[in-house]
């Protein structure tokens, strides 16, 4: 038993300093990139999809966030390795009822002496693609990207807006933004919808079982 | 042709030799250089400098020397700005020093790379890298290869890191070639490597292969190529490549050496390989050519005698010389080789006019040595304007020394010819109110600190001899006594010399024919006529025009027009004042015979287009006839006009903001280089001709809209040489952001020359060629290169629509992977950070044009 009890301390010792190898010589992972919606203007950091009530056409507010960790030198040069994005070119896809009426850029992304305007295409199937630099010195804050307006008329529980694309990293690096909806319809819409299916299916239901 | 004009000249020569009535005219120089040995310095400098390695630009160079402090070799770092050499062992770490076998840098000077090899703990290569901007510069020992390798060292770098060196093991050496990116190395038998360009794609050297051994261009190491022999040989090899990797030199046998003598030779990829003429005067032909610049000029050594070698220099417009005769000859450098014997030309820069090598110094040690040919500052005359609107007749003289003390000074000013003859002036306080020649001087002269004593002649109208202007107020200017007899000296402020009035606008400077100099230096010799500068400064909208010797003149009678704007010019004119006894002269492919049977080479209306792009060329005169319109007749007016019906906008003449080569503007003589007949740029009358006669006008921008009365000044040098322009594209080096590449092969769908291998990832050179100058012309990045590349990231479909060859210009970042990438459907490796670098390098400044030297178009072109 004591014998027993001390392999497996060899063994715990022996995963702990191997643990702490890979800590040490894994090579420096950055925080992943994503792109998130609020309500208001203010950041609500990102908490998973917001919902869209229906029938209206509602701004929402799009941000984007890579990380805390802010690079030792100058970022956006070649050798920094902090969590600052320079660039982000992302695309919205909208589907089931909802559609991309419109996205009016953060004027000032750019935090260089001009900023650069977002360049925004509008992309057949309820799609549109936007890119912007920052040719100043970003920091680690996230970021403002702009007031995106949908529309979600009709709402059914399949409708969503998702987001990809590629953000620039601090060492200029091509890093991938993670994938995910941005906007679902609203929870209290999507319960009203689900019990309207279930009292639907179970009076359809009790009609069948009559004889 | 030539027999009629050889005999006109010889003619000509004649008469002028009995009118001048031995006078003392001379022919002189107008260029300037300066000579250098390296080793010279304080005493306990470094001593036995041999230069092995010397960047494009050929303001660094890099090798060997003893230092007699610590009695041990150690690796050095010359840099012209400062003269001075460092010591490089300090920066290895401790237990080696080293030999430095070659250097690279961007063109901006920004990213640096020295290579070499250690002694020491062991021979191994290392690598220094200086990048602006980064907390500190490093030195790195490139890992040992092969297993086992008992000696390595790097003979060569290109600035994206890539190495050529040797590594031995055992008995065995070979060459071997390193690639930055991948961090490997690639050695094959037979192989060896002596060169590579500044970018580090292409290396030469030769490729053994019993019983024939051959020159070799390899593209890294993926590709290559034999070039060949000379007729009648079997031996050759590749001693050095240009900096865009486009020329070759080296050495063969041929049937003219025979068996086991080798010959230079000059490899083109549009002509191949071609021997160089033996030195003028001997049949030598052992010769070995080292390097070659992009601009025609080849370098090397050739036999001068048994057991001796001598530095010679090639250029197409004076074939093969001996350099050091060639320096003391055409560029006066007398006393700065007396002593020296230049053994070897080894290194040229990437434009041909920065030459080393190596020799013995006048104390007979072995020393290396360095030319420069653009020479030391020259003197700056300025005539500026005081308020060019309100007041466009008030003007004020000033005088920058340059590298040399000025005790006197002369220059001519000439009147616009609608005036009868020099009528009013003031130079100074001293005036003709008077009338007729005799000048007088108020006790209040408006003269600078250092200005002592004027003098002026006047010539009646009508009354020129020879050079000699009627209509030109010739100024002799003398220092000041207070002043150690001097009118300025080196390191000076801009001097103020005195105040100018004349009763109409538009005076122009020339050099005095009438003193028969240019002016004094502190010890009363006369100022070589390529020492000087004249300036008359522009006004805004600027617009400038400058005369320099043609970087092949050397007998004064070619010259390099530019035009520097910042219009969009369309339509623009000038006049050049030729000299008085030019029996031809022409600009670009058009000539005007001046002799007794007359004519012209270019009709009106006849498109020349050989120098500029989408542009036609015209010209009226001389000719009597120009008096009727107001102008004047001894000058040849010439009109430029871009192609308005080609794309829009126009292409025009020039690129806005740069200076952009007109054309050489040449004249036969009797007397080249004869003082005074220098050609002068004058705007006089253009506006008066286009008046009289419509096919010739004189100013309008892209839009058409009338620039008359904004564009008048010009400014001119003699002296200083031709800023070069390496890929002859009309846009000089410091101006073109591909300054190795000819932006026109780009819309040709060739992404580097022709006939070349193409660059397969960014080089650093070419700039915008490789990286998002996508819609042409113009050849340089505008806005809407830019703004189709962020469309294609939005859009799959606009990226579909970029041909591929386009989208390789689009990668700044990393090497080019040819796959698709899923989502935007670029391919190439054209991404974001790829446009982040190029917005960024521009600043989002429109147009998207950097400010030359201050960044490079692609700031990461070297990032692995």
């Amino acid at each position: 038993m004591t014998s027993a009890r001390n392999r497996i301390g060899r063994y715990v010792e022996v995963f702990f300093v191997l643990g702490m190898l890979l800590l040490v010589t894994a090579p420096r992972t950055f925080a992943q990139a994503r792109i998130w919606a609020t309500y208001g203007t203010a950041d609500t950091g990102p908490n998973g999809p917001i919902g869209l009530p229906n029938g209206v056409s509602m701004p929402v507010h799009l941000w984007m966030g890579g990380g805390s960790n802010p690079s030792s030198v100058p970022p956006c040069r070649s050798g920094a390795a902090g969590d600052e994005i320079c660039g982000v070119a992302f695309r919205l896809v909208a589907s089931g009822s909802f559609e991309i009426i419109d996205f009016l850029g953060n004027p000032n992304f750019d935090s260089g002496p001009s900023p650069l305007p977002f360049r925004v295409t509008a992309l057949p199937n309820d799609r549109m693609g936007a890119n912007n630099f920052d040719l100043g010195v970003p920091g680690t804050a996230n970021r403002y990207l702009g007031r995106l307006t949908v529309t979600g008329t009709a709402v059914t529980p399949l409708s969503n807006v998702s987001v990809s694309g590629k953000a620039v990293g601090a060492n200029l690096e091509m890093r991938d933004l993670v994938v995910e909806n941005v906007l679902v319809p609203e929870p209290t819409l999507l319960g009203t919808l689900a019990a309207g299916g279930s009292l639907l299916a179970l009076f359809s239901r009790r009609r069948s079982l009559r004889p | 042709m030539i027999s009629r004009r050889s005999n006109r000249l010889t003619l000509c020569a004649v008469l002028t030799l009995i009118a001048l009535g031995g006078s003392g005219a001379v022919v002189r120089s107008v260029q300037a250089a300066s000579f250098r040995g390296l080793a010279e310095g304080d005493p306990g400098a470094l001593e036995q400098v041999v230069v092995y390695g010397m960047n494009a630009k050929g303001d660094q160079l890099v090798g060997s020397a003893q230092d007699p402090g610590a009695a041990t070799s150690t690796w050095f770092v010359y840099d012209e700005a400062t003269l001075g050499i460092q010591d490089g062992d300090p920066h290895l770490p401790p237990g080696y020093r080293g030999t430095a076998r070659g250097q690279q840098t961007t063109i901006d000077g920004q990213i640096r790379r020295t290579v070499g090899g250690t002694a020491g703990l062991a021979e191994r290569v290392f690598v220094r890298t200086q990048d602006a901007g980064t907390p500190s510069d490093t030195t790195t020992l490139l890992p040992a290869y092969p297993t086992g390798s008992s000696a390595m060292t790097g003979n060569g770098i290109g600035r994206n890191g890539n190495v050529i060196g040797d590594y031995s093991v055992g008995l065995v050496n070979r060459d071997f070639f390193y690639e930055a990116a991948t961090g490997t190395y690639t050695a094959v038998s037979l192989h060896e490597y002596n060169a590579i360009d500044a970018a580090g794609d292409r290396h030469v050297g030769m490729l053994r292969s019993s019983p024939t051994d051959e020159a070799y261009l390899w593209e890294r190491a993926t590709s290559s190529r034999g070039l060949g022999f000379l007729p009648g040989g079997s031996e050759s090899e590749a001693h050095g490549i240009s900096a865009s990797g486009r020329v070759v030199v080296g050495s063969s046998e041929s049937n003219t050496t025979g068996a086991g003598v080798q010959e230079a030779f000059r490899w083109h990829p549009d002509f191949g390989m071609h021997s160089l003429e033996p030195i003028q005067g001997g049949a030598q032909r052992e010769s070995v050519a080292l390097a070659t610049s992009d601009a025609n000029v080849v370098a090397g050594w050739y036999r001068s005698g048994p057991g001796q070698t001598a530095a010679f220099l090639w250029t197409p417009a004076i074939g093969r010389v001996d350099l050091a005769s060639h320096l003391t000859t055409h560029y006066g450098l007398v006393s700065e080789l007396v002593g020296w014997t230049l053994e070897k030309a080894t290194h040229l820069s990437a434009d041909g006019t920065i030459i080393a090598g190596i020799g013995l110094d006048p104390l007979g040690n072995v020393d290396s040595w360095v030319v420069d040919l653009n020479g030391p500052d020259v003197v700056e005359l300025r005539m500026r304007p005081i308020d060019p609107d309100a007041s466009p007749s008030l003007w004020e003289f000033y005088l920058r020394c340059g590298d040399q003390p000025v005790s006197a000074l002369d220059f001519g000013i000439i009147e616009p010819p609608t005036m009868p003859a020099l009528d009013l002036f003031d130079f100074g306080g001293c005036n003709d109110y008077q009338g007729g020649s005799e000048l007088f001087c108020t006790a209040a002269g408006a003269i600078g600190p250092t200005v002592a004593e004027t003098s002026f002649v006047t010539l009646p109208s009508g009354q020129d001899t020879g050079a000699v202007r009627g209509d030109t107020l010739y100024v002799t200017l003398f220092g000041q006594p207070t002043n150690g007899g001097l009118l300025c000296s080196p390191g000076d402020a801009e001097a103020y010399l005195a105040s100018f009035w004349i009763d109409q606008p538009t005076p122009e400077l020339m050099v005095s024919a009438l003193a028969d100099r240019v002016g004094l230096d502190g010890q009363g010799n006369e100022l070589p006529l390529g020492s000087i500068r004249l300036i008359r400064e522009r006004e805004s909208p600027a617009t400038e025009v400058t005369i320099r010797p043609a970087l092949d003149d050397v007998d004064g009678t070619r010259f390099m027009f530019s035009v520097d704007s910042d219009e969009p010019l369309a339509k623009f004119s000038f006049g050049i004042i030729v000299p008085p006894n030019a029996e031809e002269v022409s600009f670009g492919d058009c000539v005007v015979d001046l002799g007794g049977l007359g004519g012209r080479g270019c009709a009106d209306g006849l498109e020349l287009g050989s120098t500029i792009d989408y542009t036609s060329v015209r010209t009226i005169g001389p000719d009597s006839e120009l008096a009727s319109f107001g102008g004047r007749t001894d000058t040849l007016y010439v009109y430029f006009e871009g192609n308005l019906g080609g794309p829009d906008p126009s292409p025009g003449i020039n690129v806005p903001g740069k200076r952009t080569q007109l054309g050489v503007f040449s004249f036969d003589t009797a007397h080249p280089g004869d003082f005074g007949w220098l050609p002068t740029v004058t705007f006089h009358a253009v506006e008066e001709i286009d008046t009289f006669w419509s096919d010739f006008q004189d100013w309008e921008d892209r839009d058409l809209n009338d620039l008359s009365g904004t564009v008048t000044f010009a400014s001119y040098e003699y002296g200083g040489g031709e800023d070069p322009d390496t890929d002859a594209d009309g846009i000089e080096d410091a101006d073109d952001r591909c300054p190795f590449i000819t932006s026109t092969n780009i819309d040709g769908g060739t992404l580097e020359q022709p006939g070349t291998v193409a660059a397969t990832s960014p080089d650093g050179i070419g700039d915008e060629c490789q990286c998002g100058d996508l819609i042409g012309p113009p050849h340089y990045v505008i806005p809407l290169d830019v703004d189709l590349l962020r469309d294609a990231l939005n859009d799959p479909v606009v990226a579909g629509t970029i041909p591929a060859a386009d989208l390789l210009k689009c990668n700044s970042i990393g090497p080019i992977l040819d796959a698709i990438d899923s989502t935007t459907q670029l391919r190439r490796d054209c991404n974001a950070n790829d446009i982040f670098a190029l917005l960024r390098g521009r600043n989002g400044e429109l147009p998207l044009v950097p400010t030359p030297g201050s960044f490079p178009s692609c700031p990461d072109v070297m990032t692995p």
